[in-house]
């Protein structure tokens, strides 16, 4: 089994003490998801300026 | 202290840098000063702050007190630790018997229970991942320990290395309090291991600790030169670093330890907006996780007393160009994050850091080719500027400021490993060097070693800064260490540099013959590049430096345990007898045999 990074629930929860066969599949890490949220390094010029704000109420007339 | 260490160390720098373009200026400015000449004396300016950064953190090393923290009688931590090895098709049994030598000296700690060994695959080749399984296999069924080892190998590469990390900590770093992060070729001694654990665990705020890793199994005359460095000159430097960083320390990517919780709230990479090379996924990961960390809060730690850190390196020049060429593809990306949002101004400092360790070498070359440009260029001397003259005024050369200025930045770059000699030498013996004499005669010669490499290293990086600017991206290249270079591949890989050197001799001979000792020092070896490149990067090369005695390091007179058990399981693993080190005094075929897993 590969897995698939798309989907983390596809990953096999296998307890590798248990497992005893000498195959790949039985050493997946043991499953604990931890939450990762992806930070934010780029921001516009025009929303560090407060620009964005500024024009909001126009965006949202529209 | 720290603000005192950074105001210091800059202020130093910033002085040295005016000395430096003053006395350039003075220099260019005697003889009629010109656009030509002002655009040199800028180039100058930067390119001089950061010899003067890099030296003056040398001499703050020097003087920072070398606190050696004895070993902790505290009991080993009883967190949880991964260990990561992230791997890309790198030669699975040279990664394993790494893993395995760790695994085995972490069991002589009697605190392995907590720690498990996590490979992480991100290999496409799929008969290296076939090795990769059975090789595992191996070690697993040899250490008997399948409920502490752990492999698993992504279908898609999302976000290189950074992205392989992510991915384990996302699925499961709930698991672990602590990760400790290695590439294939880290090699860290498991007493080591545990004490960092155990500074961690003091320390709830450090969200990283990072050790200085030193350089092992290098076999050329190249290869031992950067490793003879990372034993002698680095700590000295990392100690500066160190002091200057303080609590917003440096994260290298590897042999650093990290507290997940901190990693995960923190560390998520977005890809950058637009293609490659700036675009894209963030390549030079660490330098951002450290901004990323501080921003959160978080301690970030160097602790340059940490022994038993190891790590194997480019053995010869072409496979070291070809890391940096991806190392500056990552620097150079950071322009993009110099405005991130909450980072720190040091953070900010070090990413800029980063991008001129880059930049320097164009705008080096920039400086050389001006200077062979100016007497091109320069306007005829006039003899009688004011009517009347009776006499003739004739233009004015001061030499003296030039041999000052040159005297200047050789200092700069030479003082430093000459102060670590001295204070050091007297100690040598006792930090596992053979003698005094011995480190002296290594000290000049790779002194010599390092003016030789620098004009090639300039060209290397100009050429990869000018492809990343106009657009080349260097992909995700293999790190293989063991390949060695071909007289031929180093032709092909540098006859162009032959051409610049001859080039530059040339019109230096024709337009300014005055110029050309100055010249000879870079000229020489660019023509000479493939010569010194497949020369200095062959195993006799690295020999005949140790029947001179040069470039001997600790690690070849006595190796660490966790390093003799790695040869040993290598050797057993290849089929191959574990020749010991020449000099090692303790090495040997039968104790490298009695130091296999199992």
């Amino acid at each position: 089994m590969r897995h698939d990074v798309s989907n983390p629930d596809a990953l096999e929860t296998i307890d590798a003490h248990s497992s005893g066969a000498a195959s790949i599949e039985a050493f997946a890490p043991p499953r604990a998801p931890m939450a990762m949220p992806v930070q934010v390094l780029e921001v516009s010029w025009s929303e560090r300026l407060g620009l964005a704000s500024l024009f909001a109420p126009l965006a949202a007339r529209r | 202290m720290v603000y005192y260490y950074r105001v210091l160390t800059i202020a130093a720098s910033l002085i040295l840098t005016f000395v430096a373009t003053s006395l350039f200026f003075d220099f260019v400015a005697s003889d009629d000063l010109d656009a030509l000449d002002l655009f040199r004396v800028g180039l100058l300016a930067i390119t001089s702050f950061g010899i003067s950064l890099g030296a003056t953190l040398a001499f703050t090393g020097l003087f920072v007190p070398d606190r050696k923290r004895p070993p902790s009688a505290e009991p080993a931590s009883s967190r949880r630790t991964a260990i990561l090895v992230p791997i890309y098709n790198e030669d699975p049994v040279a990664t394993f018997s790494r893993v395995s030598a760790m695994h085995q000296s972490l069991e002589a700690t009697g605190a392995a229970q907590n720690f498990h060994f996590v490979i992480l695959s991100d290999t496409r080749d799929e008969t290296i991942a076939e090795d990769e399984e059975r090789w595992f296999l191996r070690m697993v069924e040899e250490s008997g320990q399948d409920g502490r080892m752990f492999y698993r190998r992504r279908s898609v590469n999302h976000g290189r290395k950074a992205g392989n990390v992510a991915d384990f900590v996302r699925r499961s770093g709930g698991h672990y309090d602590f990760l400790l992060i290695l590439d294939a070729d880290s090699l860290m001694d498991g007493e080591t291991i545990v004490e960092m654990a155990r500074r961690m665990e003091a320390d709830p705020k450090l969200g990283l600790l990072q050790t200085l890793p030193k350089v092992i199994n290098a076999k050329s005359w190249f290869g031992r030169s950067m490793q003879f460095a990372s034993w002698f000159f680095a700590p000295s430097f990392a100690r500066g670093l160190a002091a200057v960083q303080g609590s917003y320390g440096t994260f290298w990517g590897h042999n650093a330890m990290l507290r997940t919780e901190a990693f995960a709230a923190c560390c998520g990479l977005p890809k950058l907006s637009g293609k490659p090379p700036f675009g894209g996924d963030i390549l030079s990961h660490d330098y951002v996780e450290a901004a990323l960390l501080a921003r959160g809060g978080w301690r970030l730690r160097l602790d340059t007393d940490l022994e038993g850190s190891f790590e194997e390196a480019p053995d010869d020049l072409m496979a070291y160009a070809k890391r940096d060429r991806r190392w500056c593809q990552g620097n150079l990306q950071h322009t993009r994050l110099l405005f991130s949002p909450g980072f720190s101004p040091w953070a900010r400092f070090s990413l800029v850091q980063g991008i001129m360790a880059y930049l320097a070498s164009p705008l080096w070359l920039a400086f050389l080719v001006t200077s062979l440009m100016a007497p091109i260029f320069a306007t005829d001397p006039v003899y009688f500027p004011e009517p009347g003259m009776l006499f003739p005024r004739f233009p004015h050369v001061d030499t003296t400021k030039a041999l000052i200025l040159l005297a200047t930045v050789a200092a700069l770059l030479v003082l430093p490993r000459l102060l670590i000699l001295a204070r050091v030498s007297g100690k040598a013996s006792d930090r596992g060097f053979s003698s005094a004499a011995a480190v002296a005669g290594s000290t000049i010669v790779e002194v010599l070693w390092s003016s030789v490499m620098a004009p090639i290293m300039l060209l290397f990086q100009s050429r990869a800064v000018f492809q990343i600017v106009t657009g080349a991206d260097g992909g995700w290249p293999v790190s293989n260490r063991d390949e060695g270079v071909s007289a031929t591949e180093a032709w092909a890989g540098s006859w162009w540099m032959s051409v610049v050197g001859i080039l530059a001799l040339g019109v230096t001979v024709a337009f300014s013959p005055d110029l050309l000792p100055w010249l000879l020092p870079v000229g020489v070896p660019m023509m000479l590049a493939p010569i010194v490149i497949y020369l200095s990067s062959t195993p006799a090369s690295g020999r005949a430096g140790r029947r001179l005695g040069l470039f001997v390091t600790p690690v070849e007179r006595r190796a660490p345990s966790v390093v003799r058990q790695f040869r040993g399981v290598l050797g057993r693993w290849r089929g191959e007898p574990v020749l010991p080190d020449a000099l090692d005094e303790t090495a040997g075929p039968v104790r490298a045999e009695a130091d296999v897993v199992g």
